[in-house]
């Protein structure tokens, strides 16, 4: 009787690098244990039911977040594209105006009908502070919205007598922010429909400051306006007094009067005749705030999301176009 | 439940329709080129020849009188109207004395925090017949109305009538406020040509960068992101481990 001892012998460790296992043969691999969180999920908090009172409170808070939301958004981002593109516009109806001769040089346009709230009357550029903007008739905050405003019972610039200018300080470009800067000697150039005209400054004062001598027969005056304090919260307003130095040009008729002129047309003052659309864009932010609670209970938060982000944005956005009519004009 | 997907299919395709437009309209208009028309108008000798076009004359609209220039210079017919144009009823108005500039200002941050130098420039031109010495003293406030740099005298000399001259100071102490308030006060003699004159203050608001409370508030949310992550490997481990325990 043979004793059969199969001896397995351990291949040294280079051997075993060398001799590789046939494909077949290797062992299939085990499955892989799920990734762990990257955090350890906290345990999910039961959640009261709010009372009506709790219910109401919390979706005001929430209509007037969206609205201060879309009110900072509006002043510091919005509004700037907004100028931009209105400015682009003005300038556009502007050069084609004079090209073809029709650019106003009174209150009328050249088919003899009251100039519109808006319609670009001249080309205002001050170079000292990199202002070069398309100006519109009218004072009221919306005109400001688009840039600077021509008040309507003055002279246009370059005419003989007094021309008023308005301008925001902060919002909407802030077309007239450096208007600080100018100092007496600096120049100013206005091209209207009477050609270019130009202006040198006489000095900047503040409302209530003494103010320089009035003008005589044959000269020309434009007064820029805008609102001084820290941006966003006038404290009054500033004015820049220039004289022509160009040529006089004659005064085109003008039907507003001083004692017509609207309240929302004078310096600092809000506009509520739109106040009607204000009522109409804070409704449309309620009925977008009850669908999007609506949506958040039956279909989900993500569709919620979706759908309602933008147009609460849009709806909260319109609001506050609204809302900055009422507030000064030359914010 | 599909009339419920269907519906909610269209609303979002006529809320995206809605939006593409929107915005679309928006920066077409925005982004449309520079107007053919050159922003330049010629005028010849007269401009006014009252044919009822805007632009090569008077308007007509309302009872307003004829007007007309010759040789750019004589005006004739609405003179007074012109002149009497109101301003701003407030206005005290006076015979110019002295015309005053607003301020020119510029930031220089400083190496030191506490530090930092806010440059300020006024203009002023004697508009009076008189030699007229006026003093100027500058200051600068934070928005708690703190003062942060002596209150600066300076004298502008002697100023000749129409003579314009500019000063200029350098108001150290700007730190780290952010929004400062830089204050003038001219101050002109009490009476010039037999006309009392007060003094005259011009203030405006800057930005002045906080260099050192950026850099602060930088370091604090860079450490907070590596402490977060630190604290993350030990609660992953954690995971992993318990993970091992249950298969």
């Amino acid at each position: 009787m043979t004793l059969l001892i199969e001896e397995k012998i351990e291949p040294s460790p280079p051997e075993r690098s060398r001799r590789r296992a046939p494909k077949d043969a290797r062992a299939p691999k085990p499955p892989k244990p799920p990734k762990p969180p990257r955090r350890v999920p906290r345990p999910r908090k039961a959640s009261r039911p709010l009372t009506p009172m709790q219910a109401t409170l919390r979706m005001v808070s929430a209509l007037l977040a969206i609205l201060l939301l879309g009110m900072t958004l509006y002043l510091m981002v919005f509004s700037r594209l907004t100028h931009v593109i209105a400015q682009d516009r003005l300038n556009d109806q502007l050069r084609e105006q004079l090209s073809e001769g029709t650019a106003p040089v009174s209150e009328g346009t050249f088919e003899d009908v009251l100039l519109q709230d808006g319609a670009p009357v001249a080309q205002l550029r001050i170079p000292q502070i990199g202002v070069d903007e398309t100006v519109a008739e009218g004072t009221t905050s919306g005109v400001l919205m688009s840039g600077p405003g021509h008040r309507r019972d003055t002279m246009l610039p370059g005419q003989f007598g007094t021309s008023v200018v308005m301008g925001r300080a902060a919002a909407f470009g802030g077309p007239f922010g450096r208007l600080q800067e100018l100092q007496p000697g600096d120049k100013i150039s206005v091209v209207t429909g009477q050609g270019e005209h130009v202006y040198e400054v006489i000095g900047v004062r503040y409302a209530g400051d003494p103010a320089p001598a009035p003008i005589t027969f044959g000269e020309g005056r434009l007064v820029l306006v805008t609102a001084r304090g820290p941006a966003f919260l006038p404290s009054g307003a500033l004015r820049v007094d220039a004289e022509l130095v160009s040529d006089v040009q004659a005064p085109g008729t003008r039907a507003t009067t001083h004692a017509g002129l609207p309240k929302a047309a004078q310096e600092l003052q809000g506009d509520a005749s739109h106040l009607w659309a204000l009522v109409f864009a804070l409704q449309a932010l309620v009925l977008v705030e009850i669908g999007a609670v609506w949506t958040y209970r039956n279909i989900g938060a993500r569709q919620t999301w979706i759908v309602f982000l933008p147009v609460g944005l849009l709806a909260s956005l319109a609001a506050a176009d609204q809302l900055t009519r009422l507030l000064p004009n030359l914010l | 439940m599909t009339a419920r997907r269907l519906v909610r299919a269209v609303a979002a395709g006529v809320l995206g329709v809605g939006l593409v437009s929107t915005v679309g309209g928006g920066l077409a208009a925005a982004v449309e080129g520079p107007s053919p028309f050159p922003l330049n108008v010629e005028v010849e000798g007269t401009t006014a020849t009252s044919t009822g076009g805007a632009a090569r004359g008077s308007s007509s609209s309302g009872p307003g009188p004829s007007t007309s220039v010759e040789d750019d210079t004589e005006v004739n017919g609405s003179g007074d109207a012109a002149a009497e144009s109101p301003e701003f009823e407030e206005d005290d108005t006076i015979d110019g004395i002295l015309a005053v500039g607003g301020l020119r200002m510029s930031y220089r941050p400083s190496g030191n925090p506490f530090a930092g130098v806010m440059h300020v420039q006024v203009t002023v031109q004697n508009l009076s017949d008189e030699v007229i010495e006026p003093t100027v003293a500058f200051s600068l406030t934070n928005w708690l109305g703190m003062q942060l740099a002596e209150s600066r005298e300076r004298s502008l000399g002697k100023l000749a009538p129409d003579e314009l001259r500019s000063t200029e100071v350098d108001l150290s102490g700007v730190g780290q406020w952010a929004f400062v308030a830089a204050h003038m006060t001219l101050t002109p003699p009490e009476e010039v040509g037999g006309v009392e004159v007060s003094p005259v203050t011009r203030d405006r608001w800057v930005l002045a960068t906080p260099w050192f409370l950026l850099g602060l508030v930088a370091v604090a949310i860079g450490g907070v992101a590596v402490w977060r992550y630190s604290t993350r490997v030990p609660a992953v481990a954690a995971a992993g481990a318990a993970a091992g325990a249950t298969t």
